[in-house]
């Protein structure tokens, strides 16, 4: 979502004026002085949000209804939120915790202005579409503005492949939660959202499955969730604490979010539309200490709740790892929620959604084979943390962090040096050849200037997979003889008990000498000369809502993507904290869509850098035939 | 006679019929509806995020 520039966000447009909402007076809703000549005086006794603040009036008038049941929907008072945080607290204490509450949980409820006129106040505020009042919310510009760190990002394939419903069917937030369900009042004492009658539930649109043509559907039904089997992995946040800086801010500190699959048990299988065993659950962070700065032990009641709660992430598939092959669930112990998962101070309020081993759905004896031909991954091609650890002095390693310079310089891995191939290895943007890679001469000067040999075993880091992944592709592309990606990245190191460093390694140039490796660039001509070939896939490895037209770069002269590209986000192939997916669900992944071995894998994204990450795990996959689009969909939307 | 006092009120009624549409609009309109005005008037809000928040909330 792109920052709206201060005029953007109260810019009214002349359209708006032809509108309904349009010709009613701007006082009816603002207050404010329309006769003032200054903003000073126009501006005195102002509402910028009415629908915050004054909704029974402002939207009331002419909606009393919905204004009316909205008053007590959930998306305004968060009461479930609020139900959940009562059972967990020291009742005594409530106020302070209700202070809490207020002064950062709440921060992030909304009303009618904030799903159909404006960004939510979360979010900044500011028009959407020039006052223009839509009766569906905008998925990216309103319900992701709140809902995006897990919602959003699993939805659009900022994490794994996106959702089906955006994928194929381009399909938004409203698409399913209408108006039924968002103006909803909720009940006094609801305790999940889930519980809200009006909620949709897939069933809705999924119906009769026990009848259908899959016979999974008939084994499973009413013992797991839909999601167990047609989910991706997903974000789980850990231990949140609150409090005020010295100069009064509220801040919230999240200790960590790990992109994890777990399948729990159903603590309440009477809830509603929870008639069944297993599901999925996500990890919430909530932290008996985390109110700590407002008001001490006011959570004497932490174990009274889960907090591996029942999840319906957003990513769905109509086929999963999971359900690829029985034995990828039956008999998977590391699928399901374990003990040894759980923090100590959580243990007691798990009891009920733990795993234990006999519950483990046992192994499959008879199944159906997958036929994956994982023979030809180049596992040296990935490194684990230990591994470098054991070996970051031998004589041949270097290490280059792959992080903005400084990142870099707050803190690196000992010995490493510090390359940006965003900035240093690619032409400049008001160049004339913008974001293609500089010549490789001239990349192989920047590498020999770090000390780096084409006979070196280069190790490369980042935080998050795909600069190092692009940096890997360009060092293979210029010649480098052996490339390996850090697994598990700079967090990783530093998980696992390592020490950072800002000291520079002294770094003596070296020669590089280059071999490159023309075949594995695809320039635009290449592209569109083999757009009918069925021997050729080209792969957008854009997030979903890019490659399905409805945003685009900001230097992309339009929105859409390659005429026949296979939409696979790069999350498909990386998971968070660049620690990249397993080669077999990704190699049985890449058959389901066609991207197979034995054919040209052409790789695309907006500028080459995302596709760099995906050619490197393709030849990690081995894959003897990939190239990289160099500049992309900012080149190609430049000419075709 | 007749012909030069409709050539001299004809802009005069032209004047009363535009200005009286602007000012029959507010002041709200009047500058909402100006991106250059808007522009040269609004600054950037200093955005109130603490140094102390990490996480992705």
């Amino acid at each position: 979502m792109a920052p709206l520039t201060p005029q953007e966000k109260v810019l009214v447009s002349k359209e708006f004026l032809d509108t309904d909402h349009g010709e009613i007076e701007c006082k009816t809703c603002h207050n404010g002085n329309p006769e003032g000549r200054t903003k000073t005086e126009a501006h005195q006794g102002l509402e910028a949000q009415p629908s915050i603040n004054n909704a029974a009036s402002a939207c009331g008038e002419c909606h009393p209804e919905i204004a009316e049941s909205v008053a007590d929907s959930l998306h305004v008072t968060l009461a479930s939120f609020t139900e959940q945080l009562k059972a967990r607290a020291d009742i005594e204490k409530w106020e302070h915790i209700d202070r809490v509450r207020q002064n950062h949980c709440s921060a992030c409820h909304t009303n009618c202005g904030g799903c159909h006129v404006s960004r939510p106040a979360y979010a900044k505020k500011g028009f959407v579409d020039g006052h223009i009042f839509h009766a569906r919310p905008h998925s990216l510009n309103q319900c992701m503005a709140c809902h995006g760190s897990r919602v959003g990002n699993e939805f659009a394939g900022l994490k794994g492949q996106g959702d089906i419903h955006a994928q194929k069917y381009y399909m938004g937030c409203a698409d399913c939660h209408m108006g039924d369900e968002m103006h909803a009042a909720a009940p006094a004492g609801i305790k999940s959202r889930y519980d809200l009658k009006e909620a949709v539930q897939c069933t809705d649109c999924h119906k009769d499955l026990e009848y259908g043509s899959v016979l999974d559907h008939a084994v499973h039904l009413g013992k797991v969730q839909c999601q167990v089997c047609h989910s991706q992995s997903y974000t789980n946040c850990y231990s949140c604490h609150v409090g005020k800086d010295d100069k009064g801010i509220p801040y919230f500190q999240n200790k960590k979010d790990v992109e994890a699959f777990k399948i729990g048990l159903n603590p309440d299988p009477s809830a509603r539309g929870a008639a069944y065993k297993y599901m999925l659950v996500r990890h919430v962070p909530a932290d008996p200490r985390a109110y700590d700065y407002y008001v001490k032990e006011g959570m004497t009641n932490f174990d009274k709740v889960a907090t591996w709660k029942r999840a319906s992430p957003h990513n769905i598939r109509r086929r999963t790892w999971q359900s690829a092959e029985c034995n990828n669930c039956h008999g998977n112990r590391s699928l399901f929620l374990d003990r040894s998962d759980l923090l100590a101070y959580e243990i007691k309020a798990n009891e009920r959604v733990v795993v234990t081993d006999r519950q483990v759905p046992g192994r499959i004896a008879k199944t159906r084979s997958l036929s994956i031909n994982s023979g030809n991954v180049r596992r040296d091609m990935v490194v684990e943390i230990d591994w470098l650890h054991a070996n970051i002095n031998s004589k041949n390693i270097r290490l280059i962090d792959v992080r903005p310079k400084a990142a870099y310089e707050a803190g690196h891995i000992k010995g490493a040096v510090n390359i940006d191939p965003i900035t240093q290895l690619r032409w400049p943007w008001d160049s004339a050849k913008p974001q293609e890679l500089i010549h490789p001469e001239d990349l192989a000067k920047v590498f020999g200037n770090q000390g780096i040999a084409q006979g070196n075993h280069i190790i490369v880091y980042d935080s998050e997979g795909w600069r190092a992944g692009f940096l890997a592709s360009v060092l293979i592309y210029t010649g480098a003889e052996k490339v390996s990606f850090l697994a598990g990245g700079l967090n990783g190191w530093t998980e696992a008990g390592h020490s950072l460093t800002k000291a520079t390694p002294k770094v003596h140039p070296a020669s590089f000498e280059t071999k490159p490796q023309w075949r594995f660039i695809a320039d635009n001509a290449f592209v569109y000369n083999n757009l009918d070939n069925p021997l050729t896939v080209v792969v957008d490895v854009r997030t979903l809502d890019q490659s399905i037209g409805v945003t685009k770069h900001p230097k992309a002269l339009r929105a859409g993507r390659i005429p026949g590209s296979a939409k696979l986000p790069l999350g498909s192939l990386y998971m968070d904290h660049a620690r990249p997916r397993s080669p077999e669900s990704l190699l049985w992944l890449l058959k389901t869509r066609g991207i197979t071995p034995d054919k040209t894998v052409i790789v695309t994204c907006n500028t080459g850098a995302g596709a760099g990450a995906a050619f490197f795990m393709f030849k990690y996959l081995g894959y003897p035939d990939v190239r990289l689009h160099d500049a992309a969909w900012v080149s190609w939307s430049s000419i075709y | 006679m007749f012909i030069k006092r409709k050539i001299y009120w004809l802009p005069v009624l032209l004047c009363l019929l535009i200005t009286s549409k602007v000012f029959s609009e507010s002041s709200c309109i009047l500058c909402h509806t100006d991106e250059k005005m808007l522009t040269k008037n609004l600054a950037e809000a200093k955005e109130q995020k603490s140094a102390m928040q990490s996480g992705a909330g």
